[in-house]
Order: C-alpha cells, then sequence, then structure tokens
C-alpha cells in the first residue's frame, strides 16, 4: 500500500483489485502507509468488497505509524470465505471521518449524518454545498449505475474537506454509449457533466451532475470522476484539469470532491 | 390547499419520483396551492426540477402556486432550475424564508 491512501495514484488500487480478483491468498502491507484520507477509507471498503467477493485469504501487515486501519478491513481477515461482508460494516466513524455503505437505496441517514457532524465546522453554506453534492451523487450511483452496494465518505483532509460516492456498478461510459457516440472514455465523462446530458428515458434529467459541478467550482475546490478506463480531475481554485486514461479498468465509478476549508 | 414539505415529503425530499409526485399534486389540488418549504433545507436539484421547473403551465392556468418559506440556498438553486428549463409562469410565486 502507498504512503498516502487517497484519491490519488487510481491505477496502482485498480491495478491492486485487479491482483486479487486473480488471487488465491495474498498479503497487503500498510507498512508504508502513513495517512489515509476519508476517500482512503471508503476505497479500502471497495478494497474489501473485492476481497469478499472473490474469497481471496489476505494476510494483513500494519502499520507502525499508522494509528487504526478501518474495523471492515480486520473483519474480512478473519472472513476467509466468499460473501460480502454486511453493509452496516461499513459504518466507520473517526473524530473528522465519516464512512457509510448502502444497498440499492439513498442513504438519507448518511447525508443527515454528515450536516450534524460537520455543518460547525464547514459553515452553513458550504455544508448545504455538500450536502446538494452527496445527494445528486448517490442518486446517480443508485439509478444509473444500478449499483447495489455503494459507499459514501465524507471528512477533513489536511485543509480540505472531502466527500464522494463510490460504487460498483454500471459505469458512466457503459451507460452513456447506449444514447451518445465518443470517441473514448475520457469523452464521456467530460459529456457527463454538461448541462441537459442524461441518459433517462423517464423523469428526463441532466442537471443534477451539472448543478453539482457548479457548486464545486464556485467553492473553488476539486473534481475526480473515474470510470471504466478514464479520470478526470478539475481543479477550480488552479483552474486546470487533467483527462487521462487508465491502465487498469474500473467496474464503476468514483466521484470525490474536495472544497477548501476556510483558515 | 397548503403543502408542508417537511410533513408530506418527510421520507424523501431528495428524488425526483417525490418531485414528480409534488408536481402531480400542484396538478390535481383544486384552487390555489401553497408550498411551504419551512424547517427544512432540500438541496437538490433533481427534487426542484422534477416538482417545480416541470411544471406545464397549462394545468395550472385557473389557480395560483405560491411556494414559500425556501433557505436561501434552496431558493438561489430553484431559481436557477427553473431558468434551465425556460419555466415562466406568471401564476407562480417563489419567496425566499424570512
Amino acid at each position: 500500500m502507498p504512503k498516502a491512501i487517497d484519491g490519488g495514484r487510481i491505477d496502482l488500487i485498480l491495478q491492486m483489485l485487479e491482483v486479487l480478483r486473480v488471487s488465491d491468498k495474498i498479503g497487503i502491507s500498510f507498512e508504508n502507509t502513513e495517512y489515509i484520507s476519508p476517500a482512503g477509507y471508503a476505497i479500502l471498503a471497495i478494497l474489501c468488497d473485492a476481497i469478499c467477493e472473490h474469497g481471496t485469504e489476505i494476510v494483513l501487515v500494519r502499520s507502525p505509524s499508522l494509528a487504526a486501519l478501518p474495523s471492515y478491513l480486520l473483519k474480512i481477515g478473519k472472513k476467509g470465505k466468499s460473501s460480502f461482508l454486511a453493509i452496516e460494516e461499513f459504518e466507520f466513524e473517526l473524530d473528522q471521518v465519516l464512512v457509510f455503505g448502502k444497498v440499492s437505496s439513498l442513504a438519507f441517514d448518511f447525508v443527515q449524518k454528515v450536516s450534524c457532524k460537520f455543518e460547525n465546522l464547514l459553515g452553513e453554506d458550504k455544508a448545504w454545498d455538500v450536502d446538494l453534492i452527496l445527494k445528486e451523487l448517490m442518486q446517480n450511483a443508485v439509478d444509473h449505475s444500478t449499483s447495489e452496494r455503494y459507499f459514501l465518505y465524507a471528512g477533513v483532509n489536511r485543509d480540505r474537506f472531502e466527500f464522494g460516492v463510490l460504487d460498483s456498478g454500471v459505469s458512466i461510459p457503459a451507460k452513456m454509449e447506449t444514447v451518445y457516440d465518443c470517441k473514448d472514455d475520457i469523452g464521456f465523462l467530460k459529456l457527463a457533466l454538461k448541462k441537459d446530458v442524461g441518459t433517462r428515458r423517464e423523469r428526463v434529467g441532466g442537471l443534477g451532475l451539472f448543478h453539482m459541478f457548479n457548486n464545486i467550482k464556485r467553492e473553488k475546490g476539486k473534481l475526480v470522476i473515474v470510470s471504466r478506463f478514464a479520470q478526470v480531475r478539475r481543479y477550480f481554485s488552479a483552474r486546470s484539469a487533467e483527462e487521462s486514461k487508465l491502465k487498469h479498468k474500473l467496474r464503476g465509478t468514483w466521484c470525490m470532491g474536495q472544497i477548501p476549508l476556510e483558515k | 390547499m397548503i403543502i408542508k414539505i417537511s410533513e408530506r415529503f418527510k421520507d424523501d425530499y431528495i428524488t425526483r419520483e417525490a418531485g414528480e409526485e409534488l408536481r402531480e399534486l400542484i396538478y390535481s389540488s383544486e384552487g390555489d396551492v401553497e408550498i411551504d418549504f419551512s424547517d427544512l433545507k432540500i438541496a437538490s436539484a433533481s427534487f426542484f426540477d422534477e416538482g417545480i421547473a416541470k411544471l406545464d403551465k397549462d394545468k395550472i392556468l385557473s389557480k395560483k402556486v405560491s411556494i414559500k418559506n425556501l433557505f436561501r440556498k434552496d431558493f438561489e438553486l430553484l431559481i436557477n432550475v427553473c431558468k434551465s428549463r425556460n419555466l415562466s409562469i406568471e401564476n407562480l410565486e417563489i419567496f425566499e424564508r424570512e
């Protein structure tokens, strides 16, 4: 595992997911890991699900400099059989971190919990922005990706507040290519953020991601969307963007937002 | 008719499905409709889009629709969502929470 487990080095994480899907037994070493961000805890939840799904036996090597590994990761170490952990096992809370798992339905309780826990820190306006973005993201996870299990997170990462939704359902490019034509997965991700672009046949939408995008932009935050073979990153404070193809496939979509905290 | 969102939609004021239910309620009500958003922050473009911005003005010709007590940020969002749909209904009023 890398020094910091967060929303970066996506290809490395995806490579690990691929390896454990074809391995009977695998060692996961946290020896070099010094920090896990809120997004990192949610990524570890996805990792747990992949391990359980494939019944991979794991050996965990802990880090001396890392205070604690999430409880769900420790539980699968003892499990050694191919069935998922109950979704409630992924409810994980630290002083500045919330992680939550949900099956096939909207996580109203999670967004309420985020508001309660972080509104004083964020202030009313930013808390409302985070609320809106999480609601749009989880609706996408349930409606569009038809993901049965998905994970949400929110919390403080140094001088930023980060939040997001990670699912293992139908990817954005897979969904969009049924309606639109783009040359590659990067094109599909960029298109998905535009106004009036959607794939619903009933209750036509296309505004949710657009407003979410605008809210992060107004807060001068950062948005990362990873799906299938592409990732797009928008850094609104620097007005810059990065887009790249992934070497390893993500089965699903990870949407990760960040906004700066007031100093 | 008064529709208090925090009571009528207490379990879901987020989704397009809930928004569609609100829109149908507005259509089916007899006489003027007041939609009260007090005690809540909605923060959902989907709910506002489906419930309000997609209103068909021909279906509410004979009634006045008043939307009241919106949290400041919800008020801004609803106005933006309505603009996105080019909604222009003379007998629709939208008020921010005081």
